[in-house]
Formats: structure tokens, C-alpha cells, sequence
């Protein structure tokens, strides 16, 4: 694993929001296939951080490498071109569409009718379909139903199976399993092995250690902007895990 | 723990229902009834004159309300359709009567003069980030400001024939093609809205913006455009207001905004965005059209219309709002 090419790198990350330092010299080294937990309290600068990588925040300072290559990346559709996907805890789809226009918003198939290209709905229907119930291994019946009408779980896996189906070489989740009940946070764990398996990274924040230990590989720890803690998940005890979140053993930072 | 319900349960808990049908057909189901009750009441209201007055004074709410329709869905507002439709009428107007230019280009460069009407309102949203609300209040008092400083003080009328054809040919010297014009927008309003990325992410951002953002959508791009059609559409309905009548007066327009959000809501576009009803807002526009005529036909005082479209507005949005419940 360790003579592998990282995927990403992140390296001396800074963010200020004016006065306030919200990332304060962050690394991070993530492979491909590689699933990496980050957690921290309220406000260390978790979400912040990935934000930098989906585009929605610039950061202030220090350099992305993707694939080996330094890159910037300054909006939605230049991570989105690099791979990178992303699912919030409000999933990223749009409630009112159906699977369909969700799976494929914003790269949707077309066709020529009469010389102008028109969104092929029809096409759209069948691929998520098939997809859906291949790769995902959902019986979604009425694809057609705006997605606020299916279950939690189920929206969960369309959010996700959009980010398989377009082949996304990195996956952030956000907290994805906090409004889940049990059985679908079980879910949620298989896909993200089943991206692994797909040789996908994710990049997994979540506040529950329990379902950290569950599925990542390594543990990286944030307070107040600043790495605290990286290791891997089976050198990593919830214990000491814990005193880096709170601060109460910044001796044996990164 | 919880109970999992298999994706089929869920989805047979859903089918379609009473409820479901009531909120397609909603709109076109209140034109069947209130023509039920203007049968009863007035005869005179189905002889097929009256029927295409109807139509004729309706086409006008249609094609504005395709453009709202558009504006609505993605989470917007537009209030200043009705001073819209007047600023691209006076100034086609002051073309015909006062330069040279040839009356048929007056129409052209009045569709042009909408379009950017409209787009100063999108600017407006868009870059200096004012409410739509507000931005839209602004320009409908602004823009009527205009009409009035050029018109004010008097009516124009007997325009050339080419300029004002649309509004008032008649086939056979019966159906005006007005009514025609205000189905082809309503056709290719539909068209877009099912078959065009420009209608798809105007529902994705009205349902979610940020989600629609997430997806690498170009939101501002499409809200601008959304307000540039509706000003575009405005000034087709002011070619066809002002030929229908041959004449231009400053108060054109005026409250017209109330009319024709009123018809797309009543038509079963969410009123907060996301979901769009084109042939819903052309069944909207129809029933306020019927319901105004009946006012008439009952020989009604006109103010009568406001409670009437009151009424209509109140019941068919309360009925929305049941049925999203019981979903
Ligand atoms: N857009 C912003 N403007 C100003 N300050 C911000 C902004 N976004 C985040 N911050 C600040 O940056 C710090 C880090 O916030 P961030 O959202 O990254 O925390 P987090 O680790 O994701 O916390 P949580 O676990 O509560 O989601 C906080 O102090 C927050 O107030
Ligand atoms: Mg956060």
C-alpha cells in the first residue's frame, strides 16, 4: 500500500475567513481505493477542508496534487472534471426531480431531433434503470417519482450510485450516515466497500466512531484548522483517538 | 428498530391515486366546472363568438404566463411583467409613429427591448444579490415610470397594418391568429421545459439550488436567462394587447402580474420552485379569462372579477395544499 501513487495530496492547506483560520497547515495523502476517516469536533475545519476540494470554498493557501499533477481547482466543474464527487448530508440531489434527472443532472444524454439536440429522456430512463438495479442492487419501481418520495436509504444510494455511474476516482461523504436509521447505515457500509472494491477513495467525516472503525482505513484527526492525527485505523485506538479530537494530548500531534 | 420497507412497498403505497389525478387535471377539471355553472347560468357564454373572445382576450395571460411559469420554477418571481409589457409597447409605438424606421421592424427591435427589460432584471438578481421581490417591485414601478414620462398624457392609436397584424389578423375574419401564436408558445414552452437542459436546470435549481450547483450548473446563467424570456414573452403579449385594440395607453399592463401569477399557480406550478406546469399555466390563464368573461356576460359590475379570481385562486391552491398533505 505504501509504494502506491497517492491519488491526492494536500499539502500546507490554509483557509482564512477573514480574521478567523479555519485550516491552519493541513496535509493529507489519500490512495486510490483507500477509504480515509476524518473527525474532529464541531468547527475544527472538516467540512471546510473538503469544500476546498469540491470547489466551493478557494483555499488561501498551499497545493493540491491529483494524480501527481499540482492542480487548482476554483469551481464545481473543475473537481467534478478531475473525478471528484461528493455527497452532503443533504445528499446533493435535488428532492423535486426524479432518479433519473438526478442520476444524470447536469451531464445529461441528448439526442438529434431535426437537427437540435434534445435531452433524451427516454434513454435517461432505461440506463437508470438498468443501472439502478444492477450496480446498486435497488428495486426502485417508479423511477419517475420525484426522489422526495423514496426513502432515506434509497435516496442514499442514488446519491451514491450517481457518483459509481459516473465513475468518480474519489468520493467525498459528508456526515452521510447522521439522518440514517440502522439498517441503512449498514448500507451505506457496503457501498462504500463496494467503492473500494471499485478501487474509488472516499473520504469519509462522520462523528461516530463506531462507524468510522467500521469502514476506514486510516484515521485522520482535526482540531481547531490544525492535523493532530493520522494513522492507520488498526494502529489507531478510539481512545487516544478521542483526547486528539478534545485536546487533551496535543503531545503526540501528526 | 426501524421497519424496512421493501422499494415496491413504497412505491404501491403511492399509486395513483385520487389525489394524483385531481393535481394533473386540476385546472382543466375547474374549466369543466365553472363552464357547468356559466351553462346554467348564461347560455350566451358557449356561443362560439364568445368562446373565441375568450381565447382572443386570454391569449395574452398565456404566452406571460409560459415565461413566469419558467421564472416561478426556478425558485423566482416577476413583478414586473405588467410595466414590462408596456415599456416594449410604448417604445415599438414611438417606432411606428415617430421615425422612420419601417413598422415591421418595430417588432423585432420590440421583442429585443423586452428581452432586455428582462435581463436588467436578472442582472439585478444576480449580480447586485437583490431579492427578486424587491429587485422586481423596483423595475415593475421604474419601468411603468418611463411609460408615463413618454405617454402619459395620451392614447395612440391607428397604427400601420404590418406592426399590428399579429394582435389583430383574423383567419377567415373569425379566429384571430393571436390565439394560435399563444399555443405555439405554449407547445414550445413545453418542448423546453421537458426536452431542454435550460428547462431541466431551471427545475433543479428551483427545487435545490445548491444541490443544482453541486452538479456543476451555472445557476446565475439560467436564472438571467429565465427573466430575459419572460421579458422577451412580455413583449410579444404587448404586440398582440396593443393590435387586439389598436391602440397603446400608459396603463397597459397595469396588475397584470397578480393576473398571471395567478394563472400559474392555479395551474399547479409550485409556488417555491422546482416543479413546473406549462399546460397547467395555459388551463390557468383560460379559467381566469372564462371567469372575467362570465363577470361580463352576467352583466356583473367589473369589480366582481377580483373576488371571482380571488375565490378561484384561494380554492385551487388550498386543494394543492391538501393533497401534498395527504402524500
Ligand atoms: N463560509 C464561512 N464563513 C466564515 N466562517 C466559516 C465559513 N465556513 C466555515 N467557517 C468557520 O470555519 C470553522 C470550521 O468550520 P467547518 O464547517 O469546517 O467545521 P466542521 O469540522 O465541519 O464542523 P461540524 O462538525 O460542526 O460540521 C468554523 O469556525 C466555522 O465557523
Ligand atoms: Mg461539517
Amino acid at each position: 500500500m505504501s509504494n502506491q501513487k497517492p491519488l491526492l495530496e494536500m499539502k500546507n492547506i490554509i483557509k482564512d475567513f477573514g480574521g478567523l483560520r479555519a485550516l491552519d497547515n493541513v496535509d493529507l495523502s489519500i490512495n486510490p481505493g483507500e477509504v480515509l476517516g476524518l473527525v474532529g469536533e464541531n468547527a475544527a475545519g472538516k467540512s471546510t477542508l473538503i469544500k476546498i476540494l469540491t470547489g466551493v470554498y478557494s483555499k488561501t493557501g498551499g497545493d493540491i496534487i491529483w494524480e501527481g499533477q499540482k492542480v487548482e481547482i476554483n469551481n464545481r466543474a473543475d473537481s467534478l472534471n478531475l473525478g471528484i464527487d461528493a455527497i452532503y448530508q443533504n445528499l446533493g440531489l435535488v428532492e423535486t426531480l426524479n432518479v433519473p434527472e438526478n442520476l444524470f443532472l447536469g451531464k445529461e444524454l441528448d439526442k438529434k431531433v431535426l437537427g437540435i439536440s434534445v435531452l433524451d429522456n427516454k434513454k435517461m430512463e432505461q440506463e437508470s434503470r438498468r443501472f439502478i438495479k444492477e450496480i446498486i442492487g435497488l428495486d426502485i419501481k417508479n423511477l419517475n417519482d420525484p426522489v422526495i418520495n423514496l426513502s432515506g436509504g434509497q435516496r442514499q444510494s442514488v446519491a451514491i450510485g450517481r457518483a459509481i455511474y459516473w465513475d468518480a476516482k474519489m468520493v467525498i461523504m459528508d456526515e452521510p450516515t447522521a439522518s440514517l436509521g440502522v439498517e441503512e447505515v449498514f448500507k451505506t457500509f457496503e457501498i462504500i466497500r463496494n467503492l473500494k472494491k471499485n478501487n474509488t477513495a472516499v473520504i469519509f467525516i462522520c462523528h461516530n466512531l463506531e462507524h468510522i472503525f467500521e469502514v476506514v482505513d486510516k484515521i485522520m484527526v482535526l482540531r481547531a484548522g490544525k492535523r493532530v492525527g493520522f494513522s492507520d485505523v488498526n494502529e489507531a485506538d478510539k481512545q487516544e483517538i478521542v483526547s486528539l479530537m478534545v485536546g487533551m494530548d496535543a503531545k503526540t500531534a501528526s | 428498530m426501524e421497519e424496512q420497507h421493501p422499494a415496491s412497498e413504497i412505491v404501491a403505497k403511492r399509486e395513483k391515486s385520487l389525489g394524483y389525478y385531481v393535481g394533473v387535471m386540476g385546472p382543466f377539471l375547474a374549466i369543466i366546472i365553472f363552464s357547468i355553472i356559466m351553462a346554467v347560468l348564461a347560455p350566451r357564454f358557449f356561443l362560439p363568438q364568445n368562446m373565441i373572445n375568450i381565447f382572443y382576450s386570454a391569449s395574452i395571460f398565456i404566452i406571460m404566463a409560459v415565461g413566469m411559469t419558467f421564472v416561478i420554477t426556478g425558485a423566482g418571481i416577476d413583478l414586473s411583467v405588467g410595466s414590462q409589457l408596456a415599456l416594449s409597447g410604448v417604445l415599438m409605438c414611438f417606432i411606428c409613429k415617430f421615425t422612420n424606421i419601417p413598422p415591421i421592424l418595430a417588432i423585432p427591435i420590440g421583442l429585443a427591448i423586452g428581452t432586455l427589460l428582462g435581463t436588467i432584471n436578472g442582472l439585478i438578481v444576480v449580480k447586485l444579490r437583490l431579492p427578486e421581490f424587491i429587485a422586481t417591485l423596483a423595475t415593475m414601478i421604474g419601468y411603468r415610470g418611463i411609460v408615463l414620462i413618454l405617454a402619459g398624457g395620451f392614447s395612440m392609436t391607428r397604427f400601420p397594418t404590418e406592426f399590428i397584424f399579429i394582435g389583430r389578423y383574423r383567419l377567415f375574419d373569425v379566429f384571430p391568429i393571436a390565439i394560435l401564436l399563444a399555443i405555439l408558445v405554449v407547445v414550445v414552452g413545453y418542448i423546453m421545459y421537458r426536452y431542454s437542459k435550460y428547462g431541466r436546470y431551471t427545475a433543479a435549481m428551483g427545487g435545490d439550488k445548491e444541490a443544482a450547483v453541486l452538479a456543476g450548473i451555472n445557476v446565475d446563467k439560467y436564472k438571467i436567462l429565465n427573466f430575459a424570456l419572460m421579458g422577451f414573452l412580455a413583449a410579444l403579449a404587448s404586440l398582440i394587447t396593443i393590435g387586439r385594440l389598436d391602440a397603446f395607453h400608459a396603463t397597459y399592463g397595469v396588475y397584470m402580474e397578480i393576473d398571471v401569477i395567478a394563472a400559474v399557480i392555479i395551474g399547479g406550478t409550485a409556488l417555491y420552485g422546482g416543479v413546473g406546469k406549462i399546460w397547467g399555466s395555459f388551463a390557468g390563464a383560460v379559467l381566469m379569462a372564462m371567469v372575467t368573461n362570465g363577470v361580463t356576460i352576467l352583466r356583473l359590475p367589473y369589480f366582481y372579477q377580483y373576488v371571482a379570481v380571488a375565490v378561484v385562486i384561494i380554492i385551487s391552491v388550498a386543494l394543492y395544499t391538501l393533497r401534498a398533505k395527504r402524500e
